[in-house]
């Protein structure tokens, strides 16, 4: 049981591609732009949820600029805001 | 004066020849508003992410424009009353502006339209090499240099 837990955990971590370290920092091509939905989906969930920082390991201030990016986005359909369960 | 991106949706069943008189009719009332259009850049006809007035692709343009605030209200009321615009945003990018270095920027934009292959020839953008493949699979790019913000301007043919 205990075994099998810790597994799942593994899986969901490689699903987000943890990272110890913000990406926008670390990567200076990497620009958080809300005219560009490639970049902003790998932080937002499959459900088109934002995924909490926690996971993705994004600093504060990126976070919170990457927010704003994915709920403009959102606002011209560039972005969804819930995708439902088919 | 501030310097503005205004993109909107217009719908993407109206024959083309439609979409671009719409086009030019915005971008021409923006000089009548006193603002500047620095770009017009034609994203085209993209899959929307979730229905608008029950169309599911939208055709966008984005405006970079320099302008005073009533030119935005002005915009943004005219886009109401259109039925064809299915969605506008307007993000403010800068608060005050250099009239000079706007004057360079609209010479150099309008250089770069004449010009085809400008963007594979231009220096510093190693990860762009083919713009014609990326035009087609609409992958957007990454960004370039801080200053220009602004996704590089791209003639779309439409379709996708
Ligand atoms: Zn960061």
């Amino acid at each position: 049981m205990a075994y099998t837990r810790s597994s799942e955990k593994r899986q969901e971590r490689r699903v987000y591609h943890r990272r110890k370290v913000c990406r926008f920092c670390t990567d200076s091509n990497m620009k958080i732009d809300y005219k560009d939905p490639g970049t902003l989906k790998y932080f937002v969930s499959e459900r088109g949820k934002i995924i909490p920082r926690r996971i993705t390991g994004n600093c504060a201030g990126h976070q919170r600029e990457l927010t704003i990016a994915v709920k403009r986005a959102r606002a011209i359909a560039l972005l969804p805001f819930a995708v439902s369960e088919s | 004066m501030k310097r503005y991106d205004i993109i909107f949706i217009i719908q993407a069943d109206l024959p083309r020849e439609e979409i671009e008189s719409l086009i030019e009719n915005y971008r021409s009332s923006v000089g009548d508003l006193k603002g500047i259009p620095i770009k017009v850049e034609k994203w085209g006809a993209k899959r929307l992410a979730y229905r608008v007035n029950k169309q599911i692709r939208g055709f966008y343009v984005l405006f970079d424009v320099v302008g005073e605030p009533a030119l935005v209200g002005e915009l943004e009321r005219r886009f109401k009353y259109d039925d064809k615009i299915l969605r506008y945003l307007t993000v403010r990018k800068a608060d005050s502006v250099d009239l000079k270095e706007i004057e360079k920027e609209i010479a150099g934009t309008k250089e770069e339209k004449t010009e085809e292959a400008r963007e594979a020839a231009e220096p510093g953008e190693a990860e762009k090499e083919n713009p014609r493949a990326e035009d087609s699979n609409r992958k957007r790019p990454g960004r370039k240099k801080a200053s220009e913000e602004a996704k590089p301007s791209e003639a779309t043919t439409g379709a996708e």
